[in-house]
């Protein structure tokens, strides 16, 4: 029995299972996903696990927990190769790479722009948009106003 | 071809010289477009104000033989009130066939296209573009030396502010062989994330000295160096006298070298360079009406 199977408690009866993450980034997605605790869900975390393909992972079990299409764009940032599977009645119902849920470099609903004088700041009834340029350091830029985000100023917002 | 023209990052090669090529049709023989777009309406909304840009615009617009409403005072309209530009643009979309936007906003092209119903056209966005500028810069260079391609361009003043800036630069990376000197002081270098998205694609080189390297261009194009870009007045008054084009800073040019500027300038180009043969800025802004005219009737023919 491999260390995940015998250190990841049991198998979840309904959920969300985000594998292959990058080892040592499961906590910033704890921490992107809102995950504060306070929900009474279970939440199993496990941290630099051996992985086969990864050498080490992190992965996170989320009991009765699906994601929202912004939340799958926040953990493409972080961890543009993990694997998402579906939980129901303790079976895997879907797994499937991150990177097939959703496409381009594109991504809507997870940052505002910072620039105090791009028109999404004013009112208008438009989605943030942004273009990833880059993953490490992240460097995004605003598809509507062209201003370019460092990783810090993503951070800050992604409360990392 | 496009729907609308926001930036020139959204316009390839090949429809930038259709609309120059399209553009010397019309100048050679404008009566023959003279109503090629009756009956059709152009909304000009200036969100700041302009002069050139939305009277050129108007020009082409009547010259296609169409008609033009618009609101060139933010002051007396709803802009005032606060309305966003998602409304007024499809207001502007109910009552017309193309609009003509300009906004103090970065991102408000974008914002406008996405809410229109006909085609939007940029009259400037903040500090990000001036895409229509660009085009009939582009025009006048091509008209002057029948190519874009293989030459070298020095681009002086307000690099980082001025918003015509980033266009041309977007779109000189899309010809063959063109090299950029950058002139400018200091505070007002292009802005990097402009120059990043060029670098590979374009060469270009951050120079002090204009006198040193001005044998080298084909092409000189002077923006304004605005005194409210500086801290303090004495900032401004030591970098300014560096940015004044007299007959004296073009000595050593090649002789068929060109000065362009978009206008309006406030002495960075001094009256005695106006009749030497390399002015060119006054044709340049004649040139924005054959421009505007191509890209007016491109845009309108499109959704035909």
């Amino acid at each position: 029995m491999s260390e995940e199977r015998t250190m990841i408690v049991s198998k979840i009866e309904r959920g969300t299972v985000i594998d292959k993450i990058p080892a040592g980034k499961s906590l910033q997605l704890i921490y992107m996903l809102h995950i504060t605790g306070d929900e009474m869900k279970t939440v199993a975390v496990g941290i630099h696990v051996n992985s086969a393909s990864m050498g080490k992972k992190d992965i996170l079990k989320l009991t009765n927990r699906d994601l929202s299409g912004a939340e799958l764009n926040k953990i493409w940032l972080i961890a543009p190769d993990a694997v998402i599977s579906t939980i129901k009645d303790y079976q895997v119902s879907d797994k499937r790479p991150i990177s097939s849920m959703r496409s381009g470099n594109e991504f809507e609903g997870v940052l505002k722009c910072n620039n105090p004088t791009c028109a999404t700041n004013f009112n208008e009834p438009v989605k943030n948009k942004f273009i990833l340029m880059d993953r490490d350091p992240l460097l995004v830029r605003c598809y509507y106003c062209d201003r370019v985000m460092i990783e810090d100023n993503i951070k800050d917002q992604l409360g990392m | 071809m496009i729907n609308h023209i926001v930036s020139i990052k959204d316009i390839d090669k090949e429809t930038i010289l259709d609309i120059i090529q399209y553009a010397a049709k019309i100048e050679a023989n404008p009566e023959v477009y003279a109503e090629k777009q009756k009956g059709k309406i152009l909304s000009t909304i200036f969100f700041e104000p302009s002069t050139r840009t939305r009277l050129s615009f108007e020009s082409a617009m009547l010259r296609l033989g169409g008609k033009v409403i618009g609101i060139a005072d933010p002051k007396t309209s709803s802009l005032k009130k606060g309305e966003s530009i998602s409304d007024t643009i499809r207001m502007a979309a109910a009552y017309s066939d193309i609009i003509v936007m300009r906004h103090f906003l970065e991102g408000s092209g974008r914002v406008a296209a996405e809410y229109s119903s006909v085609p939007v056209v940029s009259g400037g966005t903040g500090i990000q573009e001036h895409p229509t500028q660009a085009l009939l810069d582009l025009y006048t260079i091509y008209k002057e030396f029948g190519r874009i391609d293989n030459l070298t361009i020095g681009l002086l003043g307000d690099l980082r502010y001025g918003r015509t800036i980033p266009s041309l630069l977007y779109a000189f990376a899309k010809f063959n062989n063109v090299k950029i000197y950058l002139y400018s002081p200091q505070q007002l270098r292009a802005r990097m994330t402009v120059l990043s998205d060029v670098e590979d694609k374009l060469e270009y080189r951050v120079e002090d000295n204009l006198e040193d390297t001005i044998d080298q261009l084909d092409v000189l194009y002077v923006t304004r160096v605005q005194k409210e870009r500086f801290p303090d007045e004495q900032a401004y008054e030591r970098v300014k006298g560096s940015f004044i084009i007299s007959p004296d800073t073009l000595k050593n040019a090649k002789e068929n070298m060109i000065v362009m500027h978009p206008l309006p300038r406030v002495g960075e180009i001094e009256y005695d360079v106006d009749d030497l043969p390399q002015a060119r800025y006054f044709q340049q802004a004649k040139n924005g009406v054959w421009t505007r005219m191509s890209i007016l009737d491109k845009l309108l023919e499109e959704r035909k």
